[in-house]
């Protein structure tokens, strides 16, 4: 499970450097998620672009993640695109997560709310 | 005319991906485009993922055969597996109710196939269970 994590201005940038995130590498995923988290980390914005396929086991350890985050902290999942996005949307998660079409619009959405 | 492809897998998440691979030159080979083939991808995911998860019990060394086929209006996927009956119990599409605690972290599968096929047929004979499941392509 490869993430690449950046710092920028107090928000948390996760790439997710997988073409695929599914059931046999969720748990490792939300594992390094909460880590994150629980190293105060209440700004992330999530970067799946890379990811071209994911699974519902992945999707449930997303909705691990932003439970992790509470009420406190805000998630932002951006860049997904295709079946990734459909899988959003057949589950009606997309309008639970807070999605953005690229970078620059995951961080005018927290430059929008600061 | 018909093309038929076939493989199987042992029971184990991380053989999945090679189910998917497959699956793809399958789609490639038979020029399905890329939303056709995701969606179907992602079906064909879940529903491995529930015979593992589910009739094998997360157990490896189990057999899941794999069957996909392309008739003039139909891509049909057959999967067996020699593990328990199928319950039905995973299945959630009530994902909006409630607060972020309440939201669910799974048992989207079964609704998710059922959103992406047009139609889907189970049986048990002696030892195995079979899951056939149809989507028009025309």
């Amino acid at each position: 499970m490869n993430l690449a994590i950046t710092e920028n201005e107090n928000i948390t940038v996760v790439t997710v450097k997988e073409a695929r995130l599914d059931a046999s590498i969720a748990p490792e995923f939300k594992k390094q998620m909460e880590e994150l988290i629980n190293n105060d980390k209440d700004k992330i914005i999530l970067d799946i672009s890379e990811i071209g396929f994911m699974d519902s086991s992945s999707l449930g350890a997303l909705v691990g993640v932003l439970k992790a985050m509470g009420n406190n902290g805000k998630l932002i999942v951006c860049g997904a695109s295709g079946v990734v996005l459909e899988l959003f949307k057949l589950t009606r998660m997309d309008r639970i997560f807070t999605l953005a079409d690229d970078m620059q619009a995951a961080k005018s959405a927290f430059v929008a709310e600061a | 005319m018909n093309n038929i492809n076939q493989t199987e897998i042992d029971s184990e998440l991380s053989e999945v991906k090679k189910l998917s691979a497959h699956f793809r030159d399958f789609c490639n080979h038979n020029s399905l485009n890329e939303q056709l083939s995701g969606l179907l991808e992602l079906a064909l995911v879940e529903a491995v993922n529930n015979i593992i998860i589910h009739a094998y019990e997360g157990l490896p060394g189990n057999t899941i055969k794999a069957q996909y086929q392309k008739t003039d209006s139909n891509i049909i996927i057959t999967l067996t597996d020699f593990g328990k009956k199928f319950t039905g119990k995973d299945k959630n599409k009530d994902t909006e109710k409630g607060d972020l605690e309440s939201l669910p972290e799974g048992n989207w599968g079964i609704g998710l196939i059922e959103s992406i096929v047009d139609d889907i047929q189970r049986s048990r004979n002696a030892d195995s269970n079979t899951l056939i499941i149809t989507k028009s392509i025309n």
